[in-house]
């Protein structure tokens, strides 16, 4: 049903776990629909750059692959350069998803945005 | 692999194998013929006939082969249905809330043509509400569908009550019997059903073939039209080898089904023993009345479909009702029938063993499913909410 990519992220996710005092936290979906997706980043503050990203995941394989391979496209990137990858983008660099689970367990991007903007608006308070 | 879904399909028997290798190698296997190899299809027809019916304790006659379990509940449902309404005038039938998906969409479909379907609730162990249905039971009700036993969370139910109350009432009965036929003794006649489906899938039969018991006398409309197979009610030409290949099954089953059955009660008994000691673990369904080697559980706080994909990594298969492994997204209508709330029914799982199960495979499971739980666990934000 998953292509191999899905299945390597889904046996080996990447960056799982939290960051103390994140810079950003957004969090999408929730249980009762099948998955939730809390993300933590953490932003240089001169360069811009999300230097640590951080997830925790609860859903099925795709939702896990999902949040790894974006955890793996956002890390590096600066906040404008993440805030434009899609979650088409993110199925594809998985080499597809079924299409059933496009719509549900496809928030990588979802969560990785609603971070950045947390980021950026607690930075425009400042 | 360490099989535990037997429930889906359990593993087809070597020497079902053997036969239907057999006979795929025949020429001219068609019952009707009245050449020769015509004759030995009819005789190989008319074994499995009566290997069926012995396994359910009916008569040869009162068995239609059809070709899937979903196949002989479609042809019961609307076949009674339709048939019982020319002589009766209700247009009332009765399911539980916590049937196979093939009876429920049979139910739906039948309301497109008509009927009205009253569906009867469970009580958290699936048990039928035996008030609600003795309520609904009305001199407009024409057919009540029960099952004997649910695939997910295993409850058997008691079905003479229902069958006796609709007889009672001149009510047509049907039982889906396909969850259980073949791991607990299933008499047609001390149930007092009127029709029974059944699928040698669930005892070691092949796909393609399955039984619709229809007690002698009680009148049944096909589904489809064309031929003079299973006396016009089953129209088409019968898969030989399958029906064999689930005939020899079924009589396989009925003389080995005291000692599987007991053996599958003591394995699920160490299997719930083991699994009890992960934290946050139910169990689902009645706790007495159910399945042999039927054991489900919900685990809080992780999903079912990662859960099998981690399980199958390790060799071990089972199944989930959890919305991400339905195509439709949907969180299994049984356990929210059963009262589960849908963020706890997400971690479902179903083990069910087979013949070939032995203790091995349970300490597997027992070894391998708390840390794969604690694993996704220590990646699910809900684990660490709940701990706080």
């Amino acid at each position: 049903m998953y292509s191999e990519k899905v299945m390597e992220h889904f046996s080996n996710p990447q960056n799982v776990g939290e960051l103390e005092n994140p810079d950003g936290v957004g969090e999408v979906g929730n249980p009762t629909c099948g998955d939730m997706m809390v993300f933590h980043i953490r932003v240089n503050q001169d360069t811009q750059v999300i230097e640590d990203i951080r997830y925790k995941t609860f859903g099925c394989g795709a939702a896990i692959a999902v949040s790894s391979m974006v955890s793996e496209m956002a890390k590096g990137k600066t906040v404008q350069e993440a805030l434009s990858i899609t979650n088409e983008m993110v199925a594809d660099h998985l080499d597809g998803l079924p299409p059933q689970k496009m719509h549900c367990s496809n928030l990588g991007a979802d969560a990785l945005h609603a971070a950045i903007n947390n980021y950026l608006s607690k930075k425009n308070q400042k | 692999m360490s099989y535990f879904d037997r429930i889906s399909s359990a593993p087809v028997l070597p020497e079902v194998q053997n036969l239907m290798n057999d006979l795929l190698k025949l020429d001219g296997l068609n019952p009707h013929s009245p050449s020769r190899a015509g004759s030995r299809a009819k005789e190989y027809l008319e074994t499995a006939r009566e290997q069926i019916a012995g396994l359910i304790s009916a008569s040869p006659g009162e068995i239609i082969m059809v070709s899937t379990g979903t196949e002989s509940v479609n042809l019961g449902l609307t076949g009674l249905a339709k048939s019982a309404v020319r002589s009766k005038p209700g247009r009332k039938i009765i399911v539980s809330a916590i049937e196979h998906i093939s009876v429920i969409k049979t139910a739906r479909a039948l309301e497109k043509d008509g009927f009205s379907v009253i569906t009867i609730p469970v009580d958290d162990k699936g048990r039928c509400d035996k008030k609600a249905y003795m309520e609904a039971l009305d001199k407009d009700v024409l057919l009540v569908s029960i099952q004997l036993a649910n695939p997910e969370i295993g409850t058997v139910q008691d079905l003479q009550f229902f069958a006796n109350a609709a007889h009672e009432n001149n009510t047509i009965f049907h039982t889906d019997a396909i969850a259980a036929a073949g791991w607990i003794h299933v008499d047609v006649n001390k149930l007092g059903v009127d029709a029974l489906s059944l699928s040698g899938t669930q005892f070691g039969g092949p796909p393609g073939a399955a039984g619709l018991f229809v007690r002698k006398g009680v009148s049944l409309m096909p589904l489809f039209y064309g031929g003079i197979q299973e006396r016009h009610r089953r129209p088409g030409m019968e898969n030989i080898p399958a029906i064999a290949g689930f005939g020899l099954a079924a009589e396989h089953a009925a003389k080995t089904i005291e000692k599987r059955s007991e053996r599958a009660f003591r394995q699920a008994e160490v299997l719930r023993g083991k699994l009890s000691q992960i934290a946050e673990v139910h169990f689902t369904g009645d706790a007495i009345n159910r399945i042999p080697g039927h054991v489900s559980i919900i685990i809080r706080y992780v999903e079912g479909e990662a859960l099998l994909l981690m399980l199958d990594m390790k060799n071990i298969q089972a199944a989930s009702g959890s919305s991400c492994t339905a195509k439709d997204l949907k969180i299994s209508p049984v356990l929210t029938a059963i009262g589960s709330q849908h963020a706890d029914a997400q971690g479902s799982l179903v083990f069910s063993t087979s013949e070939h199960t032995n203790m091995k495979d349970i300490d597997h499971i027992a070894e391998e499913l708390p840390q794969i739980v604690a694993r996704l666990r220590e990646m699910s934000p809900l684990w660490k909410q709940q701990k706080l």
